[in-house]
């Protein structure tokens, strides 16, 4: 997915000379075909992602279009103040980026665990918060956030995700599961398998957690009995919140189930693997949740 | 509006800030009074309303700027009376409806001086000659936020970014030297690659206009020591004025030093017709 970012950020800076790429000393070697293309719109402010912010504010409030790339378990817990005020209430509209959300880091410890970051986003109002699963959905959001008039959060994986549909499985499955960016690469596996062995489920991936596209989801919810929301961060503020916020909406009879973390600080050293198999992202308790009545 | 003097314009907008203060309350007097100066004194000779961009990143200080934007007829007489009412533009915190000469909504400290590099970065790109102007407060300086934007500012060469230290001695509930050290402001900004210069007699005696003499590729940093030379000694120096709503008595004290019947600003007149 970073790959990818590199390169839409160099075609959109082509057509768009307000496009300004602001990394806080990070994306090692990723971004040196923009910096190589555009040197003056590229800019290394060192390991200050509150400053990064703020220079970004100030720029964009004289025309620019800045570009702010850091990792996700530090660009909104560092900076959430100056993205509220200097980007929301003076409306100088920014595009953050926020790599490794999740767990992508989960051996680096607490430190580079990302579990907050789109609560923290979603708390902010007005700002768009989009989760890609995948390099399509990467360029299909970073569209979206160019065209946007306020602010968006994307938080990104890593290298190497591949591309899923947006919905697959048997629209006429009464089991729905519904999940958001990169841990769809998992879900969408196991949705294969489950759908090979005879299990009948209808997948629907979220790209876009603000603006969260309610048609689609009523028309995706409208035949379920049972609904799996599967997330990589804590349930505070996140697709989970959402969800029932929507069944509460339409008061809407479903079985509700979520599988992701608990709300707690993550301090044994485990794998990403490990961890999401842990709490309950495993062909065995999804059958179990399927099977239940 | 302009041929006062920048003593006359600095007493009729300290007299301003302080009936203001008296009749709607939540102004933090001491923190005005050096503002109120260095405002006077920049938007007097040298900052150009098309070009230039003004920041008071601290914000609890709005009155200071109305004050004077009020003298400099940016905002009217109707306006300014209505500070501190609900839809009024003017409220407690500097709001941005004043173009450049309020280029950020402030309130929450610390936000300026990054904010105001990336302005300065935004005209070096651009290739447009205006400066960026931000005032912050001496306590203020106590926020890390600050020196990200100091070194960011130092290594991209902001040489037209100046900052306008408003150096009182008081922050909210102790003095500076307390609170902050024997570090002097100077030399913090010394250490991050600024032009770091003093200014310690009253900005309207000085000849200071906030540019250097030598200018080179560095951001500038004036503080103005505004509580070594005070103008009206009352307030000056005393950390309760951060937050004390003044009372006749206090204005009566004041206006010794300020002698509105000299200078009284247009408004108490036009408060006494309607």
């Amino acid at each position: 997915m970073r790959r990818q970012l590199s390169l839409s950020l160099i075609e959109h800076a082509r057509n768009d000379p307000t496009i300004f790429f602001i990394t806080g000393d990070l994306g090692f070697q990723v971004f040196d075909g923009f910096k190589h293309e555009f040197p003056e719109r590229y800019l290394n402010v060192g390991i200050s992602e509150a400053g990064m912010v703020s220079i970004g504010a100030g720029l964009a409030s004289e025309g620019f279009t800045p570009i702010l790339y850091s990792i996700a378990s530090f660009l909104l817990p560092k900076t959430y103040e100056q993205v509220k005020l200097l980007s929301i209430y003076n409306e100088n509209r920014i595009i953050l980026i926020g790599a490794g959300g999740g767990l992508a880091y989960s051996m680096s410890g607490p430190s580079h665990h990302s579990l907050d970051d789109l609560s923290l986003a979603l708390l902010i109002p007005n700002l768009n918060v989009y989760a890609p699963s995948g390099p399509d959905s990467l360029k299909s959001v970073l569209g979206q956030s160019l065209k946007s008039t306020t602010s968006s959060y994307i938080q990104i994986g890593k290298f190497g995700e591949p591309n899923y549909p947006k919905e697959s499985g048997l629209i006429d499955s009464e089991i729905g599961l519904i999940t958001t960016g990169v841990i769809a690469n998992e879900v969408y596996g196991l949705s294969v398998e489950l759908l090979k062995k005879g299990y009948d489920l209808h997948l629907l991936i979220v790209e876009s957690i603000r603006p969260f596209n309610q048609e689609n989801f009523f028309k995706f919810i409208s035949n379920k009995k049972k609904l799996i929301v599967i997330e990589e961060s804590w349930d505070k503020l996140s697709l989970y919140s959402i969800v029932l916020e929507m069944i509460h909406k339409k008061k809407l009879l479903v079985d509700l189930f979520r599988i992701g973390p608990d709300h707690e600080i993550m301090s044994e050293n485990l794998e990403r693997s490990s961890r999401i198999f842990n709490f309950g992202l495993n062909a065995e308790e999804l059958i179990k949740i399927i099977g239940s009545e | 509006m302009i041929n006062r003097s920048t003593d006359t314009m600095v007493s009729r907008a300290m007299t301003s800030t302080l009936i203001m203060a008296y009749l709607k309350g939540d102004a933090h007097v001491v923190s005005c009074l050096g503002t109120i100066e260095i405002l006077c004194k920049l938007l007097r000779n040298n900052f150009d309303p098309i070009k230039d961009s003004l920041i008071v990143s601290k914000g609890h200080a709005s009155l200071a700027l109305y004050s004077v934007l009020l003298e400099l007829e940016v905002i009217s007489n109707e306006q300014f009376l209505n500070f501190r009412e609900e839809k009024s533009e003017l409220g407690i915190h500097v709001s941005k409806s004043f173009a450049n000469f309020s280029k950020l909504a402030t309130g929450s400290l610390g936000h300026g001086i990054s904010f105001g590099a990336g302005i300065a970065l935004a005209n070096k790109i651009k290739g447009t000659p205006g400066k960026v102007y931000v005032i912050v407060g001496d306590g203020e300086l106590n926020e890390g936020s600050n020196f990200e934007g100091l070194q960011i500012a130092s290594t991209n060469h902001l040489n037209n970014l100046i900052v306008v230290v408003d150096h009182n001695g008081v922050q909210s509930v102790a003095t500076y030297a307390q609170v902050s050290g024997d570090n002097t402001i100077t030399d913090k900004f010394k250490a991050f690659g600024w032009n770091s210069l003093e200014l310690k007699e009253p900005l309207e005696k000085s000849s200071t206009s906030f540019k250097i003499e030598s200018p080179n590729s560095k951001p500038t940093a004036f503080v103005y020591f505004s509580g070594v030379s005070p103008v009206i000694p009352y307030f000056q120096n005393k950390v309760e004025w951060h937050y004390k709503k003044p009372t006749l008595e206090d204005l009566s004290f004041a206006f010794k030093y300020l002698e509105p019947h000299k200078n009284a600003p247009e408004y108490l007149v036009w408060i006494s017709r309607t």
